[in-house]
């Protein structure tokens, strides 16, 4: 970049955030700088970003919801470094209902829920964690969606009352955006992703977990135009998942050269070749993993010798498996093959249809062959 | 010595194929091959690896590029080839493809020459039974075509106006299948179809240049073939 955090002024005299939480003016001016770069702006953008967070009157007030998942979603969040979580929740962020993390349990909970809905109806941000369960679980006295209940209420009836009255939805990681692990082949809980469920649009922040960078952006955009980033068709947003992961991959180079990892552990595996034949799903993923990295730039699933499996893609348990192939199998009644055998068979059906015809027209060749029948006479 | 057979039948050559009609051929031909051959590397890229550092070596970029300029050409001779089978001046093909009642039962006819040994009726260009699975060859062809397209936006810029029309015109390739990985599958072993109609489609020139004498593969070099005169 160039400068140094302490070359920008700004207008506002009182530094509040600073203050508040005991943050280095440069750690949160590198903040800024990462948000910025993250949702793709210009340095320009950092005085402005910073002044969108620091003018912000009330920080927004977040609702974060927990339905079928993993907690790994909220793992991710309260490891994220730069910005930290302190840095998140004292500064950027007001999040009054957190399962996981809020010290109130029961009423007292359940209290500060309704009353964070009640006191910013229409502006708070829902972030929701999990995939909702539709189905019916077998037994009496059992209804729709009780395979996930929450303080006496289904996931689904929670999902509606908090997102009715929400500015903005934010569905993190896969579970929430598409359904995740919960939602694959044969989806005995009929889990589905938060919009699919409640029918309300939803911006999707999918992966396995999400990309905090990603989120906390999504929030910094919303708070320096006021409005939620341009999506792709599947609701994801732009600067994050606009473009593929295997074009900006650091292993593309020995893909174009032609030098694929045929095992794990082999000689090109240690010169860090491309993992294309070990069934990486970079070329049909995206995701900005190659640029952002995860754990605050330290590493991703690629740059540390394992394929993509397509986190941040729909039905990715089902449409990216197997794992370690780059093509699904051909799953036939009874049998299962890959598109290859099926291939060879029927390649090998033609020529040995071809051939069997060939013996059967040279053992006939009397009926048409004018000089074998000269010969007879 | 061997000796020189003069057949006892009569027969005329008859201008059966102009030089459009064969020009599509050898294209269609040599783009297939190129595409069979580049397009295995590309799923399974074996046998040729990239020597020496990345920096400097292109197996996989150049065997792409040469896969993208093979389907190009024969996109190009498909949509030519189209226009033809509709507006050609001298030979509307079309009719002649579809699985009609009366074609079908010309086909089987022809089907049961192969095992009788009679010589069915003339046809100037290609008898039911070819029109048939030409027409399968050719719907495969479209179907690696749309698939192709499918995959190979995935690497243009989103905002570019060739990827948005491919987006408009092949989205819904992925619908159909439900995936993308399905794409890629159906893709894949389309082209294992094609290759076993391909076999299929030479064995049955060869034999029926042999056991009909008519010069039928020539057809498609000088354009001429024999019809027998009574």
């Amino acid at each position: 970049m160039g400068t140094s955090g302490s070359d920008f002024s700004f207008k506002t005299p009182e530094r509040r955030m600073d203050a508040l939480a005991g943050i280095k003016r440069r750690d949160f001016l590198s903040f800024c700088a990462l948000m910025s770069a993250t949702l793709g702006l210009g340095p320009s953008f950092i005085p402005k970003i910073a002044e969108a967070i620091e003018k912000a009157t009330r920080r927004p007030s977040v609702i974060w919801l927990h339905f079928a998942e993993c907690t790994g979603d909220s793992e991710a969040f309260i490891r994220s470094t730069n910005p930290s979580i302190e840095e998140l929740i004292l500064n950027i962020l007001s999040i009054d209902y957190h399962e996981t993390i809020m010290a109130a349990s029961g009423e007292a909970a359940e209290g500060a829920l309704q009353k964070a809905m009640k006191d910013n109806k229409g502006k708070y941000i829902a972030v929701c964690e999990g995939a909702i369960p539709l189905g019916t679980p077998p037994g009496p006295n059992a209804k729709k969606g009780d395979y996930l209940t929450i303080a006496g209420k289904t996931g689904l009836e929670l999902a509606k009352e908090v997102c009715r009255d929400a500015a903005a939805i934010m569905c993190v990681g896969n579970c929430a955006s598409f359904g995740g692990v919960q939602a694959q082949y044969p989806n005995p809980t009929g889990a589905v992703g938060v919009e699919e469920a409640t029918g309300i649009p939803t911006l999707k922040v999918p992966g396995c977990p999400h990309n905090v960078v990603n989120s906390v952006a999504v929030v910094v955009n919303f708070l320096l135009l006021g409005s939620l980033p341009k999506t792709d068709k599947l609701g994801r947003p732009l600067f994050a998942y606009g473009k593929r992961i295997h074009d900006h991959c650091l292993r593309r180079a020995h893909f174009d050269a032609g030098q694929f990892v045929e095992k794990f552990g082999d000689a090109g595996a240690k010169d860090r070749w491309c993992l294309y034949k070990m069934g990486c799903k970079g070329p049909q993923t995206y995701h900005n993993c190659p640029t952002v990295e995860y754990n605050d730039g330290t590493s991703w699933p690629v740059k540390a010798g394992h394929g993509c499996i397509g986190c941040s893609e729909p039905k990715f348990w089902d449409n990216m498996a197997p794992f370690y192939e780059r093509l699904p199998n051909i799953k036939l009644p009874g049998v299962e093959a890959s598109a290859d055998q099926i291939g060879f068979t029927l390649v090998g059906a033609a020529a040995a249809g071809s051939a069997v015809h060939g013996a059967y027209t040279f053992l006939n060749r009397k009926k048409f062959d004018p000089t074998l029948k000269d010969k007879e006479e | 010595m061997a000796q020189i057979h003069i057949s006892p039948q009569k027969k005329a050559l008859v201008y059966t194929r102009n030089f459009t009609n064969r020009l599509i051929h050898w294209t269609t031909f040599f783009s297939v091959i190129t595409l069979l051959i580049t397009g295995y590397y590309i799923g399974e890229p074996t046998a040729v690896y990239g020597q020496g550092e990345a920096y400097n070596t292109f197996v996989m970029a150049d065997i792409r590029y040469y896969h993208f300029i093979a389907a190009m050409v024969l996109d190009v001779s498909l949509m030519v080839w189209f226009y033809l089978a509709f507006f050609s001046m001298s030979h509307r093909y079309w009719r002649q493809m579809l699985p009609t009642p009366k074609n079908i039962k010309e086909a089987m006819e022809v089907k049961k020459s192969y095992f009788t040994f009679k010589k069915p009726k003339f046809y100037s260009h290609f008898d039911p039974f070819d029109g048939l699975l030409f027409l399968a060859l050719i719907l495969f062809m479209v179907m690696q075509m749309v698939t192709g397209f499918q995959l190979y936006v995935e690497g243009l810029p989103q905002n570019y106006w060739w990827a948005q029309i491919i987006h408009l015109a092949t989205d819904w390739v992925e619908w159909v299948f439900g995936s993308h990985q399905n794409v890629r599958l159906v893709h894949h072993l389309m082209e294992w179809i094609m290759v076993s109609g391909i076999i299929v489609h030479i064995y049955l020139q060869v034999t029926k240049t042999i056991i009909w004498q008519d010069g039928h593969i020539g057809q498609m070099v000088g354009g001429y073939k024999y019809k027998d005169i009574k």
